[in-house]
């Protein structure tokens, strides 16, 4: 028996939508730590360093998310290691966050001219203090725009971490389906949920663009 | 002995010898300029001295310390200063934030300290006003100002100044060239690069005259300009004048 459509699911939606809020925060600080570390890995002057994140850039970024999810959900049982959801999704995310922030930071990184490495070369800066002082701060500003946007890809790539079982809107809005059978209704929320908090991010993506245009 | 002492210094890129043979002592106190046409070898002579390029043979030696000397490496970058011809500041530090930040993170020193030489050095090329502004709010010959700043604040024994009028208007250029006739009045050894034949007289006591990576003509500013002794040189002053 199917029951009606009630109010009551809104404030499931919007519970499940802390989740979702919540999974891209985590996803973007910890995707973003790795990511800074693999945006240096690949400019590093180790060759080896170099070529291993080239490798792993290129696998992250030629598979679908969700596929590498449900590798590391399912697929590792059979190699022994079993992870719960939350361990799976947060690994998968920061993975695939960190490939993407860091090929992005590496664009930056290596769009700072030569001429800044000379001046603080010239200064006497160690080659930590060149990065730490004069290329980051460059580099992460003239990113922000594509790292703002990125965010709203993480935003909606959690949407898929409910083939695992985790509780973010995509899944509320199934079940509530199943027992309500109001699909227009139910995806529509759901749509319009996830476009109010990726719509914020989008406006403040161009609004830095716009702001930042010139700076660095 | 001489601040500045290179010895048969060649350096190749590709297959060009872009320096040939350079024999060059400068003495404490002198501003020397390096004129000469584009491909010359000036700037690379002058990027040599400041350890941005390495040469390919010969040594150069500052204050006693040769360069490519791993474990004084410090001590050499200490005591020589550079200044570019597209400035380099850097835009997201202010003015004061440009000129404090080697002195903080390699002097150590403490941030009134660094803000106290400063704006001394700020004060000398005339710009003190501006400490809080960033790159982007000045003009050329402001931020080329600032860039001497910077340099001056950490005390180098020598000066290397790589086509600094080069990007300037007129008027730029001769902000920037008083602030350089100060330095060299208080005794601050420099090293010149310029095309700018007015600017070279201007501002410095010998010239050196570069044609095909090598010195085709050294001696007094005045000795050299006005009565070139070689050909190349009366063709490259004849073409400017």
């Amino acid at each position: 028996m199917f029951r009606e459509f009630a109010w009551l699911d809104v404030i499931s939606l919007l519970r499940a939508a802390q989740w979702t809020i919540l999974l891209s925060l985590f996803a973007f600080v910890a995707g973003g730590l790795v990511g800074l570390a693999v945006a240096l890995a690949r400019v590093s002057r180790i060759a080896a360093l170099r070529y291993a994140m080239i490798g792993y850039i290129n696998l992250l970024q030629g598979t679908p998310f969700l596929i590498q999810l449900l590798v590391i959900y399912f697929g590792l049982t059979f190699v022994g290691i079993r992870l719960d959801a939350w361990s799976s999704a947060a690994i998968a995310l920061t993975l695939y966050t960190s490939a993407f922030l860091g090929e992005i930071w590496r664009g930056c990184i290596e769009g700072v001219p030569t001429t800044q490495w000379e001046a603080a070369e010239v200064l006497g800066l160690s080659h930590f203090q060149k990065y730490l002082y004069v290329i980051l701060p460059q580099a992460l500003l003239v990113s922000l725009p594509a790292t703002v946007g990125f965010l709203v890809q993480i935003v909606k790539a959690t949407s898929l971490l409910s083939v695992i079982g985790f509780a973010e809107i995509m899944r509320i809005a199934q079940t509530i389906n199943n027992v309500t059978f109001q699909p227009f209704i139910v995806y529509g929320i759901c749509a319009v949920l996830y476009f109010l908090i990726c719509l914020p991010l989008s406006r403040f993506s161009v609004y830095l663009e716009r702001r930042l245009h010139g700076v660095a | 002995m001489a601040l500045l002492e290179i010895q048969a210094l060649r350096r190749r890129i590709g297959g060009n010898e872009v320096l040939a043979g350079i024999d060059l002592d400068v003495e404490a106190g002198e501003v020397l300029a390096l004129i000469g046409r584009s491909g010359s070898g000036k700037s690379s002579l002058l990027r040599c001295i400041g350890g941005l390029d390495t040469a390919d043979g010969g040594r150069i030696v500052v204050d006693g310390i040769g360069i490519g000397d791993a474990a004084r490496k410090r001590d050499l970058r200490e005591r020589i200063g550079m200044v570019f011809q597209s400035f380099n500041l850097f835009p997201h530090l202010s003015v004061e934030g440009n000129v404090t930040l080697a002195l903080r993170k390699v002097r150590g020193m403490a941030k009134a300290e660094a803000r106290e030489i400063a704006h001394a050095m700020l004060e000398k090329v005339g710009i003190a006003d501006k400490a809080g502004a960033y790159p982007r709010a000045l003009s050329g010959g402001q931020m080329q100002r600032v860039a001497i700043a910077r340099s001056l604040a950490l005390q180098p024994r020598l000066l290397l100044l790589d086509e600094v009028t080069s990007a300037l208007d007129p008027e730029m250029v001769r902000e920037v060239q008083n602030v350089l006739t100060l330095l060299a009045a208080e005794g601050v050894t420099m090293i010149l690069v310029t095309h700018e034949i007015d600017f070279a007289r201007a501002a410095s006591r010998r010239v050196a005259f570069l044609h095909k990576g090598r010195i085709g003509e050294i001696g007094p500013t005045k000795q050299v300009l006005d009565t070139p002794a070689t050909a190349e040189l009366r063709e490259f002053l004849g073409f400017r004048l």
